[in-house]
């Protein structure tokens, strides 16, 4: 069993209070397995997850709700090596990220 | 990549640094003193762009968050795995012998961006009052 993080939902709890991600267009620098990302994923239009870490976007891509696989897309890369043309997000997210 | 009035949420440790849990009891603090020093010239970094005027400060909030692990193992395996965290050996002791769940508590801090359109800090200036939000706890 893995470790978990924030059991208790305090993340999304400061989240749902800092922003509406209603029908936004989010990229997540660090998402990590994706576990924040199956949480705004609902409300947002299309997240981007990104990661530098293979093992996590395959844990991410794999275990994505079928529900949401059209809305939601994972990129092994940094942000510095991500390609995107201007304005194709209306959110970018720094999740523990340095 | 991010449009004019996007926004741009961080979410990042602040000090002070972890305590481990079992049972309710702290056995001690975690050593972050190097990772904070990489945080603290990265959140530089940021507030430089605010200072220059091209993101502002809307919304700012902490939170304390838990990393639960089942076995002092689990927690072994994966602090080892982070850099510049380190675990004493006193601290490991404790762990060795700790009851799980093991808790590893941590502060959070949450910060609201939004681009802006101005390029000069006296344009934005509008924007350059942040709101602190409470959380419960």
């Amino acid at each position: 069993m893995a470790f978990v993080i924030d059991p208790e939902g305090r993340e999304l709890e400061a989240l749902s209070k800092v922003v509406d991600f209603e029908g936004l267009r989010v990229l997540d620098v660090g998402c990590g397995d994706g576990r924040l990302i199956w949480r705004i994923a609902p409300a947002a239009k299309s997240v981007l997850g990104i990661d530098i870490d293979p093992d996590l976007i395959a844990t991410a891509r794999k275990e994505t709700p079928p529900e949401l696989r059209d809305k939601v897309a994972f990129r092994e890369t940094g942000i510095v090596e991500l390609d995107e043309p201007p304005a194709r997000f209306d959110l970018v997210f720094f999740t523990w990220s340095l | 990549m991010l449009v004019e009035d996007g926004l741009l949420l961080d979410l990042h440790p602040i000090p002070p640094s972890m305590h481990a849990f079992s049972e309710g009891r702290d056995l001690g603090v975690v050593d972050e003193r190097q990772f904070f020093t990489l945080v603290r010239a990265t959140d530089r970094e940021l507030q430089r762009t605010v200072r220059e005027g091209l993101f502002a400060l809307e919304a700012e909030t902490e939170l304390d968050v838990i990393e639960r692990f089942h076995t002092p193992e689990e927690l072994f395996e994966t602090v080892d795995e982070w850099e510049d965290i380190h675990l004493s050996k006193r601290l490991r002791a404790r762990l060795v012998r700790a009851v799980p769940p093991i808790d590893l508590h941590e502060r959070l801090v949450l910060r609201r961006y939004r681009r802006t359109r101005a390029r000069f800090p006296q344009v934005a200036e509008s924007h350059q009052r942040p709101v602190r939000l409470r959380l419960s706890s």
